[in-house]
């Protein structure tokens, strides 16, 4: 303790109370938020339960477009749920200090879109009261099972590496003695806060953030071979894993940002959710919008010079087709608008940096669906059938899909802080000493001190 | 997974016991819900496999029905059926379909008005109904106010239709045509027929020809018998038959048939007969015709004077100065190199034949052309010939009653239309859909004005629905059925086959039905048709049958081919020897046939005026000179014998009004030849082999090329409009197709029961011309415009 | 152990669709009402595709009656997630109704587009359920349903092989549906494995080639090209 004074970078000092707000406190905005929400859960309700009683005949599938835009949700959500995980998880590695107020907002994203990726397949099945023959009767040369394995243990990761670093901010709520304390007691698992226990979570959360990162990127690109496994033509390409990848940390960062602004502003958490995150989070979305293009580019190109007559069928169908208004769209939603805003320093600020997650959020899905849509629509040896439209049965359960996305995360924050509050506290009081002494480290031969 | 009684209680208690004991699995769980899914039913009664023939078309193909506890499950070709062995069409599959019909009508009904509900009565009712205003009309000697039209065409009880009309008094009896009657009608006054009061029906021996040349017949869509066509096609294609049948087609329209032929020749709309002459024309200027046969046994070929001293030009003048390459080519858009190698190859080989032209109910053809069509077969020396052609006796099931085989000759659709202008009492619509398709709608007001219409279908259709009292006959499954040699088909056949199940519901056969009638209209109609049933006539009729001397019972490909063999040796091993053999053995054989019929001789005596093959008819010389000829001033001269030579007559209006850039060409697919059909939901799936599964919906077929200009995608709606009105279509872009024409099929979308849908007939915008030898209307000319919707 | 496939020849293909409807009726499939039927939502086990080449004037079209080609390395088998889809000893691809979750993985799967969904509980309006097969089960709402080479037709036929007391199912005695119906006789069944059989002696002629071969299928749906028109001495 003493050397600690000793040092320049003495420990902060703040107030959290704020972080607590969003729990403790209920606005009537909270109210009018949670009914529209739940509005579109219940048309979701009924929808599926029409889909159930009469089968999937209500949907605009047809011969030959077997899946749509489930199928596309489920490439979808799978993509947004990297956002979390992933990234907290890389930002925790490396140590990445402007981490602290985000891994926390960014986790609870996976857990939750997860769900409704998993979901989506489920929605789009025939029989979702056989869904168990996965297990009955897995078969394990199928990739749709490879994803039913690698889901369940993303599932599984992701709540673990949600739960382990909301243990002493439940804790805290605990000792708060509010609301839901037998809820708090009991999640609590009895974290009293001792040297031991901190010791066993810091190396809980180490090993869950080394684990997540392969689970994360094997689930997008088992995803990715759903498609890429069968012969269909732009479906059977081997860039299909990274470039799934790329692309679901792309959306995932663009989803976590839209999700930060609107914490920042709901719970004025200004302090917490600074420019310099989204500064530094706009930057990682420029680098992943280039990365994107790249793929996207080589992709096509590689398409397009092959010139095999099957793969050019469907590329030009997107290029100059029926699909190519989503397909330019998409370019521009994905690459021309963000890397206009990013690459503008000036524009990396909050708004910038939202509206580009905004067109580029909106683009990714046009991009999964220009993926799954058009290889199916034009079969080698059919006449084409016409153009695929959802019906409203599909449109109101992506809505409600998403909607009800939305409100658990926003049930979420009313239950646990949505900013991680000891690694904020541990931030204030400990990191400061911490970057000093490992950047000391980098660099040659310091002088001795005194 | 199915499981058995046995297995699925074992299972459940299994399961059952598991879950007692706290140990139940999932896969149990599992299993169990696999055997519980099918809801199979144990036994679900005997399997037969019994004979029948097809109602469907006039052809009559012979059936062979899988029958499970008294319900019909499927229908496939008979193997030992002559015209269609073991093949069928897909009409004929169908028939489950139409036995087991949502709106099948199973009772006789009556109403008020068309737009009063049906009240369901007893068969005696109905028929007692009938019975009293035939009786009425009798009496007042207006027995002409009662008309029928009937689709059957073929066989006994189509005979008894028109014997019973004419024993009652009346002679309006219409029949579908067979879209044989103007080639037929050529041959009939190019090569005679004998004057002695038989009937004659022209056939091909089309299993052995080797080269055809087919001038717009849709031979694999609505044509003859499909599914013998079908089989012919097989053959002609059959390598191992030897040499492979060349089949050229010439016609405007991409069909299915010029899709599938080895060449398609896509001449200009009306202009068959010239390219028929073009062809001529190279045979006769380089020689390539059968010299020993249009030399010794044809007449009007050289220039020749009658007895009047009249000097007549010859055919070969005639096509030498007429149809050079150069004006043909022009005619019909066709190269003369095409015209000259298609000629070369025609003339090279035995076996060659020309068909045509193109025929249906809306568009008869034209007897010009026909007889340009039938010069070639002449020219080649195929008439009669082994893969020719030939006028041979209609043969049929005999009528056991006095003047029983006097048939009634089919009537034009607009012979029919005049006698609807009478203001008729009662029309009897059996099997008629056809003739409500070729009306437009000031005909249907006209059929509206008519007090009592009597529609026989078995299921709702546009008969029905313009009925006010219906009589439904049941299918061909449900009823003795008969068969006969269908049109153009070489051999003599008959064939019978009892009923395989009974009728549904309150359902009758139509000439059980017609058989009541008569004993309730009358006593002296009772008298004329002293039989019970309809099995009974059968019965009566088969043994005058059994009095013949020549042909057998069916049997398999490999009898057919030793009865040949002993009929070229001058022998014939009947296989009966008394009435009630011939009787056994027919129903039980499912018929008999002659498959010596056709002699493959090549004809030598001709029963014309000059006795011999003519190409300036003369009974169509004669046949001008009565009605006053269609100039009269010109005769006699080189103009006048214009007019009877096979010639080339342009029929496209010079008038044609601005903008009306397209020709319709209505033809009749496959799955609605005949008319019927429309409430087959299988068969609205298949309703053309062109652009997926698209049913449902009336259409019309447009060029790629035409509709790419037009902006017009696939399955938009657009009109379709004449000089005389527009009706609603939907577009089928047909790639490959020849721009400027449009194709038209008969039939489309149900127009009554529970799939119905309002259309417009496409008789409503087709405009007739007049055939001037025939005076029938022919519409290959209506041109239209078309627009989006 | 045979190994069935099928040889058709398309110089014999009328594009008539009697095969279609045959496979309908033998199989119970479910005829579709108007509005389904006009999303192209039909259920045809085997279709007839056409395939126009060239324009107008020299414009042909070639009709392709496609069934399931019954892959020697069926796409849709390994795709399933539940086993659903299996190839037996004999090589017909066959469908488990009952077990078939209808994630539809293997109709997109398969290149040839022959597997088919039912989106709705299947309905035969009244009376029509009574001209059902009785071999044949009726599959309920959100399974996949495929050709099946009529495989009840072989079980029966192997039913009567051993009621007499023959070890194996004799030429002929086997047919599917679609086979049987054919007018011009443009479709063969038999064993490939055998080398006596019709279908063995056509799939080697030079006219013979199967559908996208390429893609390593290997399917057992065999198609004779178009002959050559008779040459002539003119």
């Amino acid at each position: 303790m003493a050397q600690l004074a000793e040092t320049p970078y003495p420990p902060l000092s703040g107030n959290d109370e704020v972080l607590f707000h969003p729990i403790e406190r209920t606005t009537r905005g909270f109210y009018i938020t949670v009914a529209i929400l739940l509005f579109f859960t219940v048309m979701m309700v009924v929808a599926y339960i029409t889909q159930l009683r009469e089968g999937l005949g209500v949907t605009g599938l047809t011969i030959p477009v077997y899946w749509g835009i489930y199928i596309t949700n489920f490439v979808f959500f799978i993509g947004i749920s990297h956002a979390g995980t992933l990234i907290s998880a890389i930002l925790r590695i490396c140590h990445a200090e402007w981490r602290r107020s985000i891994t926390r907002a960014a986790e609870v994203i996976t857990v939750m879109v997860l769900l409704f990726g998993a979901g989506s397949v489920i929605t789009d099945l025939g029989r979702p009261d056989r869904a168990l023959n996965v297990i009955l009767h897995a078969n394990f040369r199928s990739p749709l099972l490879w994803d039913v394995c690698s889901i369940t243990v993303y599932m599984t990761g992701s709540v673990i590496y949600l739960y382990l670093p909301l243990i002493p901010d439940i804790a805290m709520l605990r000792d708060r003695g509010k609301k839901w304390q037998w809820l708090y007691r009991l999640l609590a698992f009895g974290w009293s806060g001792t040297e031991r226990q901190h010791r066993l979570l810091e190396k809980g959360i180490a090993v869950m953030a080394i684990l997540v990162i392969p689970i994360a990127i094997s689930v997008h690109t088992v995803v990715s071979w759903v498609f890429a496994m069968t012969v269909q033509p732009m479906w059977h390409s081997t860039i299909f894993g990274p470039y799934f990848v790329v692309g679901a940390i792309f959306s995932g960062i663009a989803a976590l940002l839209i999700a930060l602004a609107i914490i920042r502003k709901v719970y004025h958490l200004e302090e917490y959710l600074k420019e310099i995150h989204f500064r530094n989070l706009g930057q990682l979305l420029l680098v992943m919008s280039l990365l994107w293009f790249y793929f996207t580019f080589a992709e096509h190109l590689t398409t397009f010079y092959g010139n095999e007559p099957e793969e050019m069928h469907i590329l030009m169908l997107k290029l100059y087709g029926p699909y190519s208004l989503l397909f330019w769209a998409m370019v521009i939603f994905c690459f021309i608008i963000p890397v206009g805003i990013l690459g503008i320093p000036k524009w990396r600020n909050v708004t910038g940096t939202i509206t580009a997650s905004a067109f580029i959020v909106v683009g990714m899905w046009l991009e999964r669906f220009i993926i799954v849509v058009p290889s199916l629509a034009n079969p080698r040896l059919m006449p084409s059938q016409g153009i695929y439209l959802p019906s409203w049965v599909e449109i109101f359960i992506s809505l409600g899909f998403f909607s009800t996305f939305i409100l658990f995360y926003v049930l979420f924050t009313k239950f646990f802080p949505i900013v991680s509050i000891w690694e904020v506290k541990e931030g204030r009081e400990k990191s400061l000493q911490e970057v000093h002494e490992r950047v000391r480290t980098y660099i040659p031969h310091p002088l001795k001190e005194g | 997974m199915r499981l058995g009684r046995r297995e699925f209680i074992t299972l459940a208690g299994g399961v059952a016991g598991g879950a007692a004991l706290g140990r139940v699995s999932l896969r149990g769980i599992s299993r169990l819900n696999e055997a519980l899914e099918p809801p199979s039913a144990l036994y679900p009664g005997e399997e037969q496999w019994l004979r029948s023939i097809c109602s469907l078309c006039s052809g009559g193909c012979g059936l062979k029905v899988r029958t499970v506890g008294g319900r019909v499950i499927k229908v496939d070709g008979n193997p030992i059926y002559p015209v269609n062995r073991d093949g069928i069409c897909p009409r004929g599959q169908t028939l489950t379909q139409l036995i087991y019909h949502p709106d099948r009508i199973l009772a006789p009904a009556h109403r008020s008005a068309i737009d009063q509900p049906w009240e369901t009565s007893s068969w005696d009712q109905t028929l007692e109904s009938l019975a009293s205003t035939l009786r009425r009309l009798r009496g007042a000697d207006q027995q002409n106010r009662v008309l029928m039209v009937s689709g059957r065409s073929r066989g006994l009880t189509s005979k008894l239709c028109s014997h019973f009309l004419s024993s009652y008094g009346s002679n309006h009896f219409f029949e579908l045509p067979s879209g044989m009657e103007t080639s037929q009608r050529a041959l009939e006054f190019m090569a005679g027929i004998p004057n002695d009061g038989k009937a004659y029906r022209m056939a091909y021996d089309l299993e052995n020809s080797r080269y055809i040349l087919n001038f717009g017949c849709d031979l694999l869509e609505g044509w003859g018998t499909p599914a013998h066509t079908m089989r012919l096609f097989g053959q002609w294609r059959d390598i191992k038959r030897g040499r492979r049948t060349t089949l050229i087609h010439f016609g405007p329209r991409l069909s299915v048939t010029a899709a599938r032929s080895d060449e398609w020749v896509p001449v200009e709309v009306g202009t068959l007969g010239a390219m028929a002459l073009g062809i001529a024309f190279v045979l006769i200027s380089e020689d390539l015709y059968n010299r020993s046969f249009v030399e010794s046994f044809s007449f009007g070929f050289e220039d020749w004077t009658d007895r009047s001293g009249q000097a007549h030009m010859g055919f070969r003048r005639w096509v030498r100065e007429e149809y050079r390459l150069s004006r043909v080519s022009e005619i019909t858009g066709i190269s003369s190199e095409t015209i000259v190698r298609i000629a070369r190859e025609f003339a090279a080989q035995p076996g060659s034949i020309a068909i045509g032209p193109q025929q249906s109910p809306v568009q008869p053809g034209r007897l010009s052309d026909a007889m340009a069509i039938q010069a070639l077969n002449a020219l080649v020396g195929s008439i009669g010939t082994r893969g020719g052609v030939s006028l041979i006796p209609e043969f049929g099931w005999p009528l056991p009653v006095a003047d029983g085989n006097e048939t009634m000759r089919t009537a034009s659709l607009d012979g029919l239309v005049a006698v609807l202008d009478q203001s008729p009492e009662v029309l009897i619509l059996d099997q008629a859909a056809w003739f409500i398709d070729s009306l437009d709608d000031a005909h249907l007001d006209m059929l509206n004005r008519i007090p009592l219409i009597v529609s026989t279908s078995p299921v709702e259709d546009a008969t029905s629905k313009l009925a006010t009292l219906l009589l439904p006959d049941c299918t061909s499954l449900e009823s003795w059925t008969d068969g006969q040699s269908p049109s153009a088909y070489p051999y003599d056949l008959i064939a019978l086959t009892p009923p395989v199940i009974p009728p549904r519901g309150d359902s009758r056969p139509w000439g059980e039905t017609l058989l009541a009638l008569a004993r309730m209209t009358d006593p002296a109609l009772e008298s004329v048709y002293p039989w019970k049933d309809m099995e009974s006539l059968y019965r009566a009729s088969a043994n005058e049958l059994s009095r013949r001397e020549n042909g057998y019972l069916f049997g398999t490909q490999v009898d057919e081919q030793w009865q040949r063999m002993l009929e070229r040796s001058g022998w014939w091993n009947p296989d009966w020897t008394s009435e009630d053999e011939f009787w056994d053995g027919l129903v039980n054989k499912g018929g008999w046939w002659d498959p010596a019929t056709w002699v493959s001789e090549p004809q030598h005596s001709f029963q014309t005026v000059s006795g011999k093959f003519e190409f300036f008819s003369q009974r169509l010389e004669a046949l001008l000179r009565e009605k006053g000829g269609i100039q009269p001033g010109l005769q006699p001269s080189v103009e006048w014998d214009r007019q009877i030579l096979p010639h080339h007559a342009d029929i496209l209006p010079d008038n044609a009004p601005e903008g009306f850039e397209w020709t319709l060409d209505p033809y009749e697919p496959l799955v609605f030849f005949g008319g019927a059909s429309r409430q087959i939901p299988f068969l609205q799936q298949i309703t053309s082999p062109y652009s997926g599964p698209r049913g449902w919906r009336s259409w019309i077929e447009m060029s790629a090329e035409d509709a790419h200009r037009m902006g017009i995608e696939e399955d938009e709606t657009v009109w379709v409009e004449s000089a005389r009105s527009r009706i609603q279509r939907r577009v089928r872009i047909l790639e490959g197709g020849k721009p400027g024409i449009v194709g038209a099929p008969l039939g489309g979308a149900p127009t009554t029961g529970r799939w119905a849908r309002v259309e417009s007939t496409l008789a409503e915008i087709l405009v007739p011309i007049s055939d001037p030898y025939l005076g029938v209307r022919s519409h290959a000319t209506t041109r239209v415009k078309i627009y989006k919707a | 152990m045979a190994r069935w496939g099928m040889v058709i020849d398309l110089d014999k293909c009328t594009a008539c669709q009697s095969c279609v409807v045959a496979c309908q009726v033998e199989n119970n499939v479910p005829s579709m009402t108007p509005e389904e039927s006009l999303k192209g939502r039909n259920i045809s086990w085997i279709k007839v595709v056409p395939f126009p080449e060239g324009s107008f004037p020299e414009a042909k079209i070639r009709f392709l009656p496609l069934p399931c080609m019954h892959c020697d390395d069926p796409p849709c088998v390994t795709v399933c997630p539940v086993d659903a889809t299996n190839i037996n000893e004999e090589g017909i691809v066959r469908q488990i109704f009952a077990r078939c979750i209808g994630c539809r993985y293997c109709t997109t799967a398969c290149p040839y587009t022959v597997r088919y969904f039912n989106w709705y509980e299947p309905i035969w309006p009244q009376p029509m359920e009574q001209a059902h097969n009785p071999d044949v089960s009726v599959r309920p709402k959100g399974v996949v349903e495929k050709c099946t080479f009529c495989h009840h037709r072989l079980q029966k036929a192997r039913a009567n092989a051993i009621a007499e007391d023959r070890a194996v199912v004799a030429p002929g005695e086997y047919t599917p549906a679609c086979v049987e119906s054919c007018g011009p006789k443009a479709m063969y069944f038999g064993d490939l494995d055998d080398p006596n059989s019709e279908v063995s002696d056509l799939s080697r002629s030079p006219r013979a080639f199967r559908l996208l071969e390429e893609l390593g299928t290997r399917p057992k749906v065999i198609y004779l090209a178009e002959g050559e028109r008779s040459g002539t001495t003119g």
